[in-house]
């Protein structure tokens, strides 16, 4: 059996607002095999981020356990968690505002290296910042640069390489591409498909774009509104949908031919709910075309569907 | 970082030449100046500006511009150190503050809001009759004043920035707080707490200044720039040089250091350097 990397169950955070409750996060349990990538996809606001940092122990649950190479981290205290810190890493969403303004790159990098003390001397820092410039595909001559002088796609590259200094066992990737020009993600994307087969990486790779996470994913989860609908791995995922919502999302991809647009597709009508005031029962049931009674009354469980899971009460 | 301050900023460079004139002056006065400051000549006294004296003389025939020259001694001093220990303390305690948040931010910043609430001139005449009238006295009575607005804007920018994702990041990194505080925080609040600084030097000297007028500052027959003008303020009709040359002295300085804060910040902000 393959390596658990990261196992967490019954995960749940709460935010309190002015307006009540908000659930992020309700019930996820998943596991990350080591060199597997997980991708995790769904609407904006649907818990995707929050669910990141958790597993990176960022931000602590409300309530449920995330488990590192089975040992729980959850509700470590500081100095007792900084043992697992170097092995879980984020790869940011905006490469704007997630690198200091007034470092260059050469301390950007070597921030990392720096505070887990992993290089005994200067000239060693010097020699793995630039290797990891140039396995990020930065040039060397750019080491005394500040990244205001680099463009989205550069900057996300000094993102990575900070990221991957620490050999860590499990990067969790924030919509890495989401920020930047079309052009350009093919580019991150390689890059961050090259680093996993080469190091052995093991991502959670965040995104709301299914065809990235199809592109990168061994396994996928769909999230709604906090709540795994399904998961299991990706191209039975993609082939065959089994949650009308996974289903509505794979039609809203565009296809590349302009003339099959329009065609056969269903597009998902409303907003999403909102998470301060959940539905009933199913939280999907508001916006699904197949809603019925009992999708009002009881809330669906995930339910073991080879090869896949399935939160839905049509499913069985 | 200057060059950039000589192609952009003229204001500037005309600012700190100025600075560094008074500044020159005030280290050379007693080679500058064949008088003393307190050298009394009741021959000369109200002598209107001449070859011989360049401002005039006061009423007890002592050479204003000596007198001036030795005074910006005592405002550049009074000017920049008092500002300096403001801001550091102000910097320190703010960022602690933003930083820790929660009961130690609460009882920070409400006593600097004390601070704040009071007449700073009157806080600082208190200070003053209650300490004395010395040249330290007026150092503490100006950092006690001068903490508080510090700090508040120091805070202001240590909670904007904690949110900032960089910060988060270096945390994900494994980043200590003190290292978060040093490294990150404190170069980001920089570019204001270097504009903080300049705009505090006027603010010391002319609280000095004030004081001094008002008799509760340095005291004579010692120069300063409020003294003159308090003193000559008797003299305002047929002897107007008597309070017009500090004047003009303290309105230079001020406005220098404030044009130069201006530039200053603007050349700090390393978003403009690759413009």
């Amino acid at each position: 059996m393959a390596q658990r990397t990261l196992e967490v169950s019954h995960l749940h955070t709460s935010f309190f607002t002015e307006r009540g409750e908000i659930k992020a996060v309700q019930d996820v349990s998943m596991h990350v095999d080591k060199g597997q990538v997980v991708g995790v996809v769904g609407e904006s606001g649907c818990g995707k981020s929050t669910l990141g940092r958790m597993l990176i122990g960022a931000l602590p649950p409300t309530s449920g356990e995330v488990r590192f190479k089975g040992h729980t981290i959850t509700g470590l205290k500081e100095r007792d968690f900084s043992a697992y810190r170097r092995q879980l890493q984020l790869i940011f969403q905006d490469p704007y505002a997630s690198l200091d303004p007034r470092m260059k790159v050469r301390d950007l990098i070597a921030e990392p290296l720096v505070t887990h003390k992993v290089c005994a001397s200067k000239d060693e820092v010097t020699q793995r910042v630039l290797g990891l410039m140039k396995a990020a595909g930065i040039p060397a001559d750019y080491l005394n640069r500040y990244p205001h002088q680099f463009s989205g796609g550069q900057r996300q590259r000094i993102g990575i390489a900070r990221a991957i200094a620490l050999d860590p066992a499990l990067i969790v990737c924030d919509e890495p591409v989401s920020a930047l020009d079309v052009s350009v993600q093919n580019q991150i994307l390689n890059l961050l498909r090259e680093l996993q087969e080469e190091r052995g990486l093991t991502y959670v790779f965040i995104s709301h774009d299914l065809s990235v996470v199809r592109h990168i994913s061994d396994r996928i989860c769909v999230m709604f509104l906090g709540k795994v609908m399904e998961m299991g791995p990706t191209e039975d995922v993609f082939t065959e949908a089994r949650h009308p919502y996974t289903r509505f999302l794979l039609d809203s991809v565009l296809p590349p031919n302009p003339h099959r647009r329009g065609q056969g597709m269903r597009l998902l009508e409303g907003e999403p709910p909102s998470p301060v005031n959940p539905p009933s029962g199913c939280c999907f049931r508001t916006r699904c075309p197949f809603a019925t009674e009992t999708c009002a009354g009881e809330e669906p469980n995930l339910r073991r569907m080879e090869p896949v899971e399935v939160a839905c009460h049509h499913q069985r | 970082m200057l060059r950039r301050l000589a192609a952009d900023h003229k204001t500037s460079i005309v600012s700190a030449a100025i600075i560094v004139l008074f500044v020159l002056g005030a280290i050379l006065a007693p080679v500058l100046t064949p008088y003393e400051y307190d050298s009394i000549n009741l021959a000369e006294r109200l002598a209107a500006p001449s070859a011989e004296h360049l401002f005039g003389t006061d009423e007890a025939g002592r050479d204003v511009l000596t007198r001036m020259l030795f005074g910006s001694r005592v405002s550049l001093v009074i000017g920049i150190v008092p500002s300096l220990l403001s801001v550091v303390v102000g910097t320190f305690v703010g960022m602690v503050a933003g930083f820790h948040g929660g009961k130690v931010d609460t009882v920070i910043m409400r006593v600097a809001d004390v601070v704040m609430s009071f007449p700073t001139m009157l806080l600082a005449m208190v200070v003053m009759y209650t300490l004395g009238g010395g040249t330290e006295d007026v150092f503490l009575t100006l950092v006690l004043v001068g903490w508080a607005a510090v700090a508040r804007v120091v805070r202001a920018e240590t909670l904007k920035l904690k949110e900032s994702e960089y910060v988060e990041a270096a945390r994900i990194i494994g980043v200590r707080r003190a290292r978060i505080i040093l490294r990150h925080i404190l170069p980001n609040c920089l570019p204001t707490i270097i504009v903080l600084f300049t705009l505090e030097i006027p603010s010391s000297m002319l609280t000095e200044s004030s004081l001094s007028f008002l008799g509760m500052g340095i005291q004579p027959p010692n120069a300063s720039w409020g003294l003159m003008v308090s003193a000559g303020r008797a003299f305002l009709y047929h002897a107007p040089w008597l309070c017009f040359a500090p004047c003009l002295a303290i309105m230079a300085i001020v406005l220098a250091f404030n044009y130069l804060g201006d530039g200053l910040r603007d050349v700090l902000d390393p978003h403009l350097q690759s413009q």
